[in-house]
């Protein structure tokens, strides 16, 4: 009776998938409380990055749920998923190569561009918001000269920056990040350590995959460890670090 | 009746499944879709007609430059192009726009070297016809059947038990994991087109043979052959083989109840049918669509 | 005063140029290789030439033939949308062989291999336009409102989507994007003018026929397409002067025509290929040959 009454934010409810014939997740199950910054770590192939596709709607689980915002969204398609307002960074980044910084950030924050009102341009205050949005974002990163570049004309740690920027902009209720510091410089690290923190000050919800465990438990309010396709441990990052059945996942046994 | 249709779609069918099986040969292990390989299949039967009415060399003579020929031409292609564009990682697209290409130029230069008219290779003057339970079926023909029948036991056994065979299905399943098992994959790339260029070959003398020979054939047939390892399947040498003995029949059918020159309608719609609701055919495995992400 | 060839070629480059602005659009800025270009291009003039040859006023035929090639393009993408590149590539190929075997037997509309003669012109202005100089103009006024609208609609958000569609689907998905909706509008627009640049060559010709159409017209648009540049309107109407003016000085060397036909082939084909080995950015592209 008193789990009904939850308003039940973000929720992976026993998921299984496997690939001809290897099981990438079995019976994989968590909750985010809203306004967290939660770490999913764990040895490689333990199912990640394919849990991180399954919310997505990129992949279809062979069974189970995910609950979003009191929605069951596990059969949704890619971009329905997206405009419930889950916003998504992959593990290698992914920008619009051929675009512009801006025309990249641009598509994060127009909504409906195939409508027949749009069709040749947005309204003037609507881009007049839109810059000032796109430009306050840059700031303190060193990418403002940048805007006008072409994104593949930028270092890989730029890029990286300018897409989580991108995934920030994108209206969204919960953040969920694949290996963000991954092959970034460490002074980028710290930016983006920052951004991340600094989001969660603003009430966001963030979700993370992370291979860089100081990273990881430098932000994280609650730690999930991942093995073998299931959540084995959950805690705070002091109780993981000391946590048997992590240290055993881990190195083996 | 019954029994002539059953023949002639057969007969077309054999042909179609050669070409189809060839060019599935070749899809399955480089995996892209190869046009160019129409290419090798014209040049074979325009040397085959060059060097038995022109040159007037012996048969068996003609055969082995025809097949040559083929064998020549698609490894030119394979050497010279692919491997070059595979280099650089092109998308497939990409590759088929080039095969797509080495089609036309090899056609056209055929067609300027040996002119556009149509020609027809005559063995002998005196056709050998048979009669089966009511239906007609001559010497050339049967050996159509003969031959695809036995070229493909030879292939199975080649597939299951030879090294070559055994390592070119390796390519077909898992690329990096065969590399990773010692296996060239440019070696193996370089013998499917050899290989799919042989039989390439043999279709050709067929169709010389028992058709005709015209500038455009190797454009006609490549696109049979394509749309018989869609309707079977396109990563399946089998499957390209029953689709074509599949699309023999269709073709051969539809003049029942269609005028004859809406054969090539009805053909070319069952590859739009096929290629959007059973984009795998009938024996192929659907690929799972995971995002490297 | 311009002499009548020089005229000829004029147009010729006018009707060339909206077609490869046209394939631009779907290609080079929204990712789609549609193999069957030239087929909807045979489309835009069948039913150009259909319509003035029962009587439709002038306005409504190009209206017909624009928006009815735009119909066909539609579908196609509708059923073709969600395929892998080369997958929709090969059911491009496959529908424009449809198209031809098509119109080679339904003979009632299309008059099967003869052919549709004695189709008109636009009559207004007192048939002005059966003057191949005027003629000209209409051309070029086609071309030049082709020209502003394509660029137009790049710049905009939509043409941002479909760009950012061909750079990379699943990121747009997860943008929330509906790809499949992009894709279905981009061919549909490439349609659209592509069947208005065939009504154009079936008016300037005043007669269409399905003979020739296949290979060397689709080769000679994606030469011109990757000769300019992906993604490159400036580089697209440079290397359709080029490339339309570059057979005609095989006119000059006195060639055999039975080589003429299979020569232009020739040409293209290696021109083709060895843009795609050696050049693949062509004069002005801005997006790499994928």
């Amino acid at each position: 009776m008193a789990k009904s009454s939850y308003n039940k934010f973000f929720e992976i409810n026993d998921i299984h998938k496997h690939f001809s014939g290897a099981k990438a997740l079995s019976g994989c199950s968590f909750a985010i409380k809203k306004g967290t910054i939660s770490v999913i770590i764990g040895p490689n192939g333990a199912g990640k990055s394919t849990l991180f596709n399954v919310i997505s709607g990129l992949l279809r689980p062979d069974s189970g749920k995910i609950i979003f915002n009191n929605t069951d969204i596990t059969k949704n398609a890619p971009e329905k998923i997206a405009r419930l307002g889950i916003s998504r960074v992959f593990q290698k980044a992914r920008l619009f190569d051929n675009l512009t910084v801006r025309d990249n950030l641009l598509l994060a924050l127009n909504n409906n561009e195939t409508s027949m009102a749009n069709l040749f341009g947005v309204p003037k205050n609507v881009a007049q918001k839109h810059m000032l949005e796109i430009s306050s974002s840059l700031e303190g990163l060193g990418l403002t000269s940048s805007i006008d570049k072409i994104a593949r004309d930028l270092s890989y740690g730029q890029q990286r920056l300018v897409e989580i920027v991108r995934a920030i902009l994108f209206p969204h209720s919960i953040l969920i990040l694949d290996e963000p510091v991954n092959g970034v410089a460490q002074k980028l690290k710290d930016k983006i350590r920052d951004m991340l923190l600094r989001q969660k000050e603003l009430g966001d919800t963030i979700l993370m995959i992370e291979h860089n465990i100081d990273f990881a438990f430098s932000v994280a309010d609650t730690v999930f460890v991942m093995d073998k396709g299931k959540i084995i441990a959950k805690g705070s990052p002091t109780s993981i670090r000391n946590n048997k059945t992590v240290i055993d996942a881990y190195f083996g046994n | 009746m019954v029994f002539q249709i059953i023949i002639n779609s057969l007969i077309t069918g054999s042909i179609y499944s050669l070409i189809a099986s060839s060019f599935s040969l070749i899809y399955s292990t480089c995996k892209f879709v190869n046009l160019g390989h129409g290419a090798a299949i014209s040049i074979g039967a325009y040397l085959l007609f060059y060097s038995l009415q022109t040159l007037h060399l012996s048969f068996p003579v003609s055969i082995l430059v025809a097949i040559t020929s083929s064998v020549l031409l698609g490894l030119l292609m394979n050497q010279f192009f692919y491997k070059n564009l595979r280099k650089r990682k092109v998308s497939n697209a990409i590759l088929l726009v080039a095969s797509f290409a080495l089609l036309v130029l090899f056609e056209s230069i055929i067609q300027i070297i040996f002119g556009s008219d149509i020609h027809i290779v005559e063995l002998s003057k005196h056709v050998q016809v048979f009669q089966f339970y009511g239906a007609k079926i001559t010497a050339v023909q049967i050996s159509v059947l003969v031959t695809t029948l036995i070229l493909f036991i030879i292939l199975t056994f080649f597939f299951r038990r030879s090294k070559i065979g055994r390592e070119m299905r390796a390519v077909a399943d898992n690329k990096e994991v065969a590399e990773l098992n010692g296996i060239s994959i440019e070696k193996t790339y370089r013998t499917s087109f050899i290989l799919g260029s042989i039989i390439a070959g043999i279709c050709a003398i067929f169709v010389g043979l028992e058709y005709n020979i015209s500038p455009a054939m190797g454009s006609k047939l490549i696109m049979k052959g394509f749309i018989g390892s869609i309707i079977g399947g396109i990563g399946s040498v089998p499957g390209s083989i029953i689709g074509s003995l599949l699309l023999g029949i269709a073709e051969n059918l539809s003049v029942l109840f269609l005028p004859s020159s809406y054969k090539d309608v009805v053909v070319f719609a069952l590859l739009l049918i096929f290629l959007l609701f059973r984009p795998q055919g009938i024996l192929g495995i659907k690929r799972e669509e995971t995002e490297k992400c | 005063m311009l002499s009548s060839y020089f005229i000829h070629l004029l147009i010729t480059i006018g009707i060339y140029l909206v077609s490869a602005l046209s394939l631009q659009l779907a290609c080079g800025f929204s990712g789609m290789l549609n193999f069957g270009h030239i087929s909807f291009f045979c489309i835009g003039a069948y039913i150009y030439g259909y319509m003035t040859i029962i009587g439709a006023p002038f306005w409504l035929c190009f209206l017909a033939a624009s928006a009815g090639t735009a119909l066909v393009a539609m579908v196609i993408a509708m059923l073709t949308g969600k395929l892998r590149g080369d997958y929709f590539s090969l059911t491009t190929l496959g529908f424009s062989y449809f198209v031809i075997a098509t119109i080679l037997n339904w003979r009632e509309v299309t008059n099967g291999p003869l052919g549709l003669p004695g189709i008109l012109r636009p009559d207004f202005l007192n048939n002005i336009l059966n003057d191949d100089r005027y003629f000209l103009m209409f051309v070029l006024v086609g071309v030049i409102l082709t020209y502003f609208f394509v660029s137009r609609l790049v710049a905009s958000p939509l043409g941002k989507v479909m760009q950012a569609v061909r750079d990379d689907e699943l990121a747009a998905k997860i943008l929330g994007k509906n790809t499949y909706k992009t894709k279905i509008i981009s061919l549909s627009i490439s349609g659209f003018l592509v069947g208005f640049a065939g009504s154009l060559y079936a008016a300037y010709v005043m007669y269409i026929g399905p003979g020739g159409f296949y290979a060397s017209e689709m080769l000679l648009l994606l030469c011109i397409v990757i000769f300019g540049g992906l993604a490159s309107i400036r580089g697209t109407v440079i290397s359709t002067m080029i490339l339309v003016l570059l057979p005609e000085i095989m006119r000059f060397v006195s060639l055999p025509t039975t080589i003429l036909g299979p020569g232009r082939q020739v040409l293209y084909s290696v021109l083709l290929l060895a843009l795609i080995v050696y050049k693949p950015r062509g004069i002005d592209g801005k997006v790499e040959l994928q």
